[in-house]
């Protein structure tokens, strides 16, 4: 699952800090998504998505393996 | 409000593993105590108080700080080190059974057949412990 959150993240000019403390999760939980490395539950993806105002499939792209 | 409740438990565990302690040195230096082992009993005590002080003193300090509260309540609820924690309980798990099995087989090897018998029967519990343990939850998601 591929994400587009530091994407996001740098369009709305926002630290990892910041992103981190908005979502209640650690900044180390951030870089783990950015880069791929963990997947965000449901919870978490959908209020990723509701922090950058967006869809949820336009935070994270869906490929099949 | 949930978390500060869960430190004040802490706080509680830890002046219960506090006066266990103190109870536990002081019954290992009564006179009459000669039938237990009082250096290990005393010991025991010393380790069990240290815990409670280390405890009492930690978390009395995150909950006068909010900063520091919010700090841990965040590492704790974060979802990643939930996932974490639970991948390296199961690694631990998957670990600690496949070593108990390799000493086992290397006890019966060298005819150390009550030793082997423990761990066998060590490992048995832990695996029907583990089969218990999915059953309930099983039931329950």
């Amino acid at each position: 699952m591929n994400n587009r959150i530091k994407e996001l993240r740098k369009q709305n000019k926002i630290t990892q800090e910041a992103l981190a403390e908005a979502l209640s999760v650690t900044r180390q939980t951030i870089i783990s998504l950015e880069s791929g490395k963990y997947n965000a539950s449901l919870q978490l993806a959908y209020r990723l998505a509701k922090f950058f105002g967006v869809k949820i499939e336009d935070v994270f792209i869906f490929e099949e393996e | 409000m949930d978390y500060k409740k869960k430190m004040k438990s802490k706080i509680i565990m830890g002046v219960i593993y506090a006066v266990l302690g103190i109870a536990l040195i002081i019954s290992a230096n009564i006179p009459g105590a000669e039938g237990l082992n009082t250096g290990y009993v005393s010991s025991l005590g010393t380790a069990f108080t240290t815990i409670g002080i280390v405890f009492i003193v930690k978390y009395i300090r995150i909950l006068r700080n909010p900063e520091l509260l919010h700090k841990y309540e965040v590492a704790a609820k974060d979802e990643r080190n939930i996932m974490l924690d639970s991948k390296a309980r199961g690694l631990a798990f998957a670990v600690y059974v496949v070593c108990a099995a390799v000493a086992m087989i290397v006890c019966s090897i060298f005819y150390k057949q009550r030793e082997a018998m423990i761990i066998g029967f060590n490992l048995c519990a832990i695996v029907f412990l583990y089969w218990i343990c999915y059953v309930i939850l099983s039931k329950k998601y």
